[in-house]
């Protein structure tokens, strides 16, 4: 690989995954979303790997471990509004103040929370097989 | 007591004896039984029979019809389910592990036969119906590593599905008809609209999974293939219940039914020509279990052939000879397997003087075979006698009909007489040994007690069996009363005595011949055919997925092509476009350009890399495309996918260097051909899309509610984790089973490991 994408790539690819948590979070009112954001995370996986021909330590040791939060948050945001007596997957919300600030969170936050999880793990996962499988 | 609580406490008995297969569980499980048989003697109703509604939207629910034929059903299910409970503990004597599966698979059998009977539902009748398929299945390959137990079940499973698929679509044609799921209002509904042809087809198609679930001929076959089971099993299933299923719904369904012409003809056609067939197999076989197969799949067309009767004499019958057939197979099919057990035999040759033995053996094997064959002590002498008497009796009645069931009644009355001479003859080489049968002579003996005290009390039976007629035919049917008095019991005494002249002439001849040529089993047929449809399958497979990817893509979208063309033109959809020269927008007529100029720029280089990016920078015109006319979140996802495919590729080229290759296969006109087509065949798509009117009404839910349920501004977000987060959720589990395979792709090692189990076992 050419030096200049390897000396760029480490910036870079800590700004994709700033701004995939960017996108994570705007998601519900701005273009963004779950989804999105694990996709410009694993596009920066993937850059990272491509640079350095190794996988970023850090972030995906155990993806299963990733998925499996990622179904866990998934789940919960499902059951949690039976719990309260309505159907299967109702969003629940919860406002409350902080700092002068009128805060709102819901389980669709948690739903989207688990997709990114799920899809960051998974893809990251295939980027990474990819890369260590046996060359034969 | 609700009874559907009742049945799911039933299911809990199974999972109960799968855990602790102890005596105390099999009581348990016997007294459960002991109330559903005394609740079927109408002696005992402690059950509420509440509708308790399952699926609202299709009106299916949970409910039941309890009438006399419901009750003789549970009657001989929990009646023989007792014993044969009790038996199955003593049969697999301290294998904890068999005990535990063998009697936990019965008692789920017996619980899905009892859903059948007492099911007004037709869905739940089904649901039972497929389950006693699938038990009968896992009892059959009960000896897993045996090949051929596990090719009887598998043929018995495939022949019972067959069936069953198709009482389905019967069973649908009905409720369209009817517009209700309910047997009971059904028959009540369609019994003046029977021969419409909807109804017809409803009714070939329910008799197709009636002679498949009953052993009718040409499906006789997998009966005496089931004798793979262990004996308990054997008695349980082919004596009182999984083949008597079909006989049930046949039965149930009488009143609607009966009222087609066809019926009186197709029914004796079946029952007779399994009579037939069945008496003929029945003389050539060695093997005791075979040979009591047959005479079941005998005993069954008999009750096929009583029920294409409407006359409450046939109908009487045919209730006292499955009650009766019964407990009698039941005793035979347990005393086999107790012969078995002690002799590790169950050639006929091989057993000869077994009966001198023992005198508790000889009094039940007396009692079994003299019901069996109809001699006069015995009730079965009456019951045969009954079985002319409502023959003669319908009007429509032939000499050719009357002599083959004579014929075929004779014959088996002959090898029993001829299986009581091997029995009881002085062995001439003794390697027979005295052995003290102990519990295993139990229950054939409860059961020979039982047949014994009928034969004296039919009065009783007679009472027992009222109510189920009344369930069948109405009162109010002209009776025709046969005119020969008498003739019924000639015919049962010629039935005896030719039976005794011909069992004669078997014993004299010695050899009789030992395997009937294979024209007369379609066993081989259906195995064949079988053969022949995965053969083709896998040739199939092998010609459209085992060559280049570039071949199977080829074929794949070629096919496409190909098919959605034909129904293009078949259905004629073409028509409903409005082909007008819809008017670009200026600002989108760069990117139309970009997109073409790439297009061009993809067919021009033959370098897989150079092809690549030409193929992204396509992706990426669209993401555009989708950007300049406000699909903000699709024009992000669809750059990101570009971008990340890229990525995934380039890692996987330069993997396997091959980063340098050339894309080699030339342009041919069939691949132009092909590309033209599916381009042609999407446009044409999409401009019918663009003809149908627009309906606004979901997107402007969507766009007035984001914010007030949902609380956010993002629609598309707010779709995708709240509105329509089902959707989400299952493509999140697409991904995640992507990255799962991959990962075994990637790990050969493990693939190989399976393969070598594979192979191994």
């Amino acid at each position: 690989m050419s030096v200049i994408l390897k000396s760029y790539c480490h910036f870079i690819f800590q700004i994709m995954l700033l701004l995939s948590i960017l996108f994570l979070l705007r998601g519900h009112n701005y273009p963004g979303g779950g989804f999105i954001a694990a996709l410009i995370a694993c596009a920066g996986i993937g850059l990272y790997i491509l640079s350095y021909r190794k996988t970023p330590k850090f972030i995906i040791r155990k993806n299963p471990i990733l998925i499996s939060l990622g179904m866990l948050c998934l789940i919960i945001s499902m059951l949690l509004a039976l719990s309260f007596k309505h159907s299967l997957l109702t969003g629940m919300w919860w406002q409350f103040k902080l700092f002068g600030q009128q805060i709102k969170l819901g389980t669709p936050l948690l739903f989207d929370l688990g997709i990114y999880l799920a899809i960051l793990g998974s893809l990251s996962w295939l980027i990474k097989e990819l890369e260590q499988s046996k060359n034969d | 007591m609700d009874f559907s609580i009742f049945l799911i406490i039933g299911l809990l008995i199974s999972g109960l004896l799968a855990v602790w297969p102890t005596l105390t569980s099999v009581l348990v499980s016997i007294v459960y039984w002991f109330i559903v048989l005394l609740w079927s003697l109408n002696l005992f109703n402690p059950f509420a029979f509440n509708t308790i509604p399952w699926v609202n939207l299709l009106n299916i629910s949970i409910n039941y019809q309890i009438d006399g034929l419901a009750r003789l059903f549970a009657l001989l299910i929990s009646g023989i389910g007792i014993l044969v409970l009790f038996y199955a503990y003593i049969y697999t004597n301290m294998e904890t592990y068999k005990r535990a599966k063998l009697l936990s698979l019965l008692q789920l059998f017996a619980i899905s036969m009892l859903g059948i009977v007492v099911a007004d539902d037709m869905i739940m009748l089904f649901l039972c119906w497929e389950l006693t398929t699938i038990t009968s299945y896992l009892l059959i390959q009960f000896k897993v590593q045996s090949e051929s137990a596990n090719q009887a079940a598998s043929n018995s499973l495939f022949v019972t599905i067959i069936g069953s698929l198709a009482m389905l679509a019967g069973l649908i044609l009905l409720e369209n008809k009817s517009a209700s799921w309910s047997i009971a209002s059904t028959i009540n509904q369609l019994t003046t609209q029977v021969s419409s042809p909807q109804c017809i087809t409803a009714f070939s198609l329910i008799l197709l999974a009636i002679i498949t679930k009953s052993a009718q001929f040409p499906f006789y076959f997998w009966l005496p293939g089931a004798m793979k089971a262990p004996t308990p099993v054997s008695a349980y299933l082919h004596s009182a219940t999984m083949v008597n299923a079909g006989i049930y719904l046949l039965a149930r369904l009488h009143p609607l039914f009966g009222q087609l012409s066809i019926w009186y003809p197709l029914l004796t056609f079946f029952g007779l020509s399994t009579m037939a067939i069945s008496s003929v197999l029945c003389l050539v076989q060695k093997d005791l279990k075979a040979l009591l197969a047959y005479t079941t799949t005998f005993a069954l067309g008999a009750m096929v052939y009583l029920l294409g009767s409407d006359q409450p004499l046939a109908i009487e019958a045919f209730a006292i000879f499955f009650l009766f057939h019964g407990i009698y197979k039941a005793a035979a099919f347990m005393l086999v397997g107790t012969l078995d057990k002690e002799y590790h035999t169950r050639e006929l040759d091989k057993l000869s003087g077994v009966g001198r033995t023992n005198f508790l053996l000889a009094f039940v094997l007396i009692i079994i075979l003299g019901s069996m064959a109809g001699l006069p002590p015995f009730f079965g002498f009456t019951v045969k006698e009954m079985i002319y008497e409502a023959k003669l009796a319908t009007p429509t009645i032939s000499y050719f009909i009357v002599g083959i069931s004579l014929l075929s009644s004779m014959l088996i009355a002959a090898i029993c007489f001829r299986c009581g001479w091997f029995l009881f003859k002085a062995a001439k080489k003794t390697h027979i040994k005295v052995k003290i049968l102990k519990f295993g002579l139990l229950c054939p003996a409860i059961l020979a007690g039982v047949i014994l005290i009928l034969s004296f009390f039919e009065e009783s039976l007679q009472d027992l069996v009222q109510p189920s007629i009344a369930a069948i035919v109405p009162a109010t049917k002209v009776i025709y009363v046969n005119p020969n008095v008498g003739s019924s019991y000639l015919l049962s005494l010629t039935t005896v005595l030719g039976g005794a002249f011909l069992s004669l002439l078997f014993i004299l001849i010695k050899k009789l011949p030992t395997s009937v040529p294979d024209l007369l089993n379609p066993r081989l047929l259906f195995e064949n055919s079988l053969n022949y449809l995965l053969l083709f399958g896998k040739q199939l497979t092998r010609f459209t997925q085992e060559q280049s990817l570039t071949i199977q893509l080829k074929i794949a979208t070629a096919s496409i092509v190909i098919f959605l063309l034909l129904t293009m033109i078949v259905t004629q959809w073409y028509k409903l476009i409005h082909y007008q020269v819809f008017s670009v927008n200026v600002t989108n007529l760069p990117l139309f350009i970009l997109l073409i100029l790439v297009a061009v720029s993809l067919l021009s280089s033959y370098k897989f890399l150079y092809n690549l990016i030409s193929l992204s920078l396509l992706g990426l015109a669209t993401g555009f495309f989708f950007m300049v006319n406000g699909a903000v979140d699709l024009a992000m996802t669809q750059l990101l996918v570009e971008v990340l495919t890229i990525i995934v590729i380039l890692i996987a080229l330069h993997k396997f260097r091959l980063i340098n290759i050339y894309n080699k296969s030339s342009i041919s006109l069939l691949n132009i051909a092909i590309a033209i087509g599916i381009g042609l065949y999407t446009t044409l798509m999409l401009l019918l899309v663009k003809a149908t009117p627009f309906n606004p009404e979901l997107q402007q839910y969507y766009i007035k509610n984001s914010l007030l349920l949902a609380y956010g501004k993002n629609v598309v977000n707010v779709i995708l984790v709240d509105f329509r987060s089902l959707d989400t959720f299952g493509e999140a589990i697409v991904i995640i089973a992507t990255a799962i395979g991959i990962w075994l792709l990637t790990h050969k090692s493990l693939l190989s490991i399976r393969k070598k189990h594979v192979r191994h076992s």
